[in-house]
C-alpha cells in the first residue's frame, strides 16, 4: 500500500478532489443519526483508493458519489436505531448519468482558478512554506533559512498549510458569498478585501 | 475514543508534511503504516492531504498565461540557479515567483515589464493585482511595513488589497500615490505629466520636492500632476472610467478624439505607425477598437469618415480621397 500511495493520492487529486464541494453538497441532504458527513467523505476516499484498479474508474465524480452513498447505507444497516430525517433523502445522492457526463471534465482552467483562490486566502507564511517546498522543491533547511525560522517550524507550517488546503478546497473556492466570513477568519489581514464589495 | 474527522485531518496533514519533507525515521514509518490501517477514514484523509499539495503543484506548473508568463529575467538570482534544469521546473519557479514576490528576500526589488502590445496581470503575495499595459515597467518592493511599487514607464492598473497597517505606495516620476484598499491606474508617458485615474476607493497624491499640498482623489476622478503646477483633478462619469480602462481587455476606446490623438495612442501598442494627413488629422472618431490592430482601426476610421487608407509595410497612411468633392 505504501509503495504507490503517492501515486494514488495524485490520482485522487486529479480526478476526485476537485469535486469535493459537490460531494459534500450532495451529502448535506442526508441526516442520519450519529453520522458525520466529514467522516463519510474521508471514508469515501479510503474506499476508492482501496479498490483494485483506479484506472478502471471511468467517471470518478459519479463513482465518488456512489461510494459515499454506499457508506451511508452501510451505516444505516449497521445501526440499530435508525433515524433518517426527511423521507427518500438518499435519493439526493444520485447524480443523473447525463448530467454527470456533462460536468465530468472539470475544466483545468477552473482548477487553476480554484488553486489561486485558495492560495490567496492562506496566511502568508503558510503559503510561502507550501510554495517553496512543493512548487520550488527547496529543502526543509533552505525553507527555514529563507523564512528565518527553525526547521521544526517549517514542519509545523507545512502541516498547517496542508490542513488549510484541505479545508479551503473542500469548501469550494467558487462561492465567495458563502465562504467570505470564513476566509476572513482564516486569512487574517492578508485576505483580499476590496472596498465597496 | 474515536477521533473526530477534524482530528483525523490534523493527523493526516502532519503525516503528509513529514512524508513530504522526508524526515520520517524508520520507527515513524512503521507508526504511519499502523496509523493508516487503524481507522477506515485514515487512508482517505491522508490521500486527500497529499493530494491537495499535488493540486497546488499541478496548477502552479500549468502553462496558463499569468502563471508561466514570467520571463527568466524576472526570476530572482537565487532562483535562477535552478532554472538550468527543465522547462517544467523553470515554469514551476515562475509560478512560485508569481505568488511569492515577497519570498524573494524581504527587501529585494522585483521588476516586471511588458513589450509593445502586451498586457500582463501580476498577482502579488498580499493578493493585490497589478495589470501592466503595453510597453510598461514596474518595480515591486514589499517590506513588512510598506508595499512599495515604482512605475518606471507606461501605464498600470493597481487593484490593491486592503491592509491599513501596510500602505500601498506607488511612485511615478516624482509623484507619490498612497492607497489603502482601492483600484486606480497611473500612467507615465513620454512628454506627458503623470496621470492618475481612480476607479474605487481613495488615493492620496503628493508630489515630492514641491510645496503643493497633498490631494485626495476619490472614485471616478482623473488627475494630472505636472511638474511645475498644482495637481488638477476632474470628476468624470463612471462610463468614461470604464472606457479609459478598456486596455485591460486589449481594447482602446475613443470618445470624439482626433485622428491625430488616436494615431498617437495606437503608437503605444504597435510598431505599425498610423500616419494621418494633416488635412484629415482634426477629424474625430468614437468607438472601441482592438488595441493591437492599428490597420483594422485605420480602415474602419477611414470608412466611417470617408477617407482613404494606404498600407505600406509598417506604415498606414490615412488621407483625404484624391477626388473628394466634399
Amino acid at each position: 500500500m505504501l509503495d504507490d500511495l503517492s501515486e494514488r493520492a495524485a490520482w485522487l487529486a486529479c480526478n476526485v478532489l476537485p469535486h469535493e464541494a459537490l460531494l459534500r453538497a450532495r451529502l448535506k441532504g442526508v441526516r442520519v443519526f450519529g453520522l458525520d458527513i466529514e467522516d463519510v467523505i474521508q471514508e469515501t476516499y479510503t474506499r476508492i483508493l482501496s479498490g483494485p484498479s483506479l484506472q478502471s474508474i471511468q467517471h470518478p465524480k459519479q463513482y465518488a458519489v456512489q461510494t459515499a452513498k454506499g457508506i451511508v447505507i452501510d451505516h444505516v444497516r449497521r445501526s440499530r436505531v435508525v433515524s433518517i430525517v426527511g423521507t427518500g433523502c438518499l435519493d439526493t445522492l444520485s447524480v443523473p448519468i447525463r448530467e454527470a457526463n456533462a460536468e465530468e471534465r472539470l475544466e483545468f482552467q477552473e482548477e487553476v482558478d480554484a488553486v489561486i483562490d485558495v492560495l490567496a486566502r492562506m496566511p502568508e507564511k503558510f503559503r510561502q512554506t507550501l510554495i517553496m517546498r512543493r512548487v520550488e522543491g527547496l529543502s526543509q533547511k533552505e525553507v527555514a533559512r529563507r523564512l528565518n525560522v527553525s526547521e521544526k517550524s517549517v514542519e509545523r507550517y507545512l502541516t498547517e498549510s496542508v490542513r488549510l488546503l484541505v479545508t479551503l478546497f473542500g469548501r469550494g473556492g467558487k462561492n465567495r458569498a458563502n465562504s467570505s466570513p470564513m476566509a476572513k477568519e482564516i486569512g487574517g489581514e492578508d485576505v483580499v478585501d476590496k472596498p465597496g464589495s | 475514543m474515536l477521533s473526530t474527522s477534524r482530528e483525523v485531518d490534523q493527523q493526516a496533514g502532519r503525516w503528509a508534511a513529514l512524508r513530504d519533507l522526508g524526515v520520517l525515521t524508520p520507527e515513524q514509518q512503521e507508526e504511519f503504516r499502523q496509523w493508516l490501517s487503524a481507522d477506515k477514514r485514515h487512508l482517505g484523509a491522508y490521500a486527500r492531504a497529499e493530494g491537495s499539495m499535488v493540486r497546488v503543484y499541478r496548477a502552479c506548473n500549468s502553462v496558463r498565461g499569468v502563471l508561466s508568463e514570467l520571463p527568466a529575467a524576472n526570476i530572482p538570482s537565487w532562483s535562477r540557479r535552478r532554472v538550468v534544469m527543465t522547462g517544467a521546473v523553470a515554469a514551476s519557479i515562475a509560478g512560485a515567483g508569481f505568488f511569492g514576490v515577497e519570498l524573494w528576500r524581504r527587501s529585494r526589488e522585483q521588476v516586471f515589464v511588458t513589450g509593445i502590445g502586451q498586457v500582463r496581470e501580476i498577482l502579488l503575495t498580499d493578493s493585490s493585482v497589478i495589470t501592466l499595459n503595453t510597453d510598461s515597467k514596474v518595480a515591486v518592493k514589499y517590506t513588512s511595513e510598506m508595499r512599495n511599487v515604482h512605475l518606471l514607464q507606461g501605464e498600470a492598473l493597481f487593484d490593491v488589497a486592503k491592509n491599513k497597517n501596510r500602505p500601498f505606495v506607488v511612485q511615478a516620476n516624482g509623484t507619490l500615490l498612497r492607497a489603502v484598499g482601492t483600484s486606480f491606474t497611473v500612467s507615465v508617458l513620454p512628454q506627458k505629466p503623470v496621470q492618475v485615474l481612480v476607479r474605487e476607493g481613495v488615493v492620496e497624491l503628493r508630489r515630492t520636492g514641491t510645496a503643493f499640498a497633498p490631494v485626495r482623489l476619490s472614485a471616478n476622478t482623473i488627475a494630472v500632476a505636472p511638474h511645475d503646477a498644482p495637481v488638477s483633478a476632474t470628476v468624470i462619469p463612471p462610463a468614461k472610467v470604464v472606457r479609459d480602462m478598456a486596455w485591460q481587455h486589449g481594447q482602446i476606446a475613443f470618445d470624439d478624439e482626433t485622428l491625430e490623438d488616436a494615431a498617437n495612442e495606437y503608437a503605444r501598442y504597435s510598431d505599425v505607425r498610423i500616419v494621418v494627413d494633416p488635412a484629415a488629422s482634426r477629424r474625430t472618431i468614437t468607438g472601441v477598437y482592438i488595441s493591437n490592430d492599428p490597420i483594422g482601426f485605420a480602415k474602419n476610421a477611414a470608412a466611417v469618415l470617408g477617407l482613404q487608407v494606404e498600407v505600406n509595410g509598417h506604415e498606414v497612411k490615412i488621407s483625404c480621397r484624391s477626388n473628394s468633392n466634399g
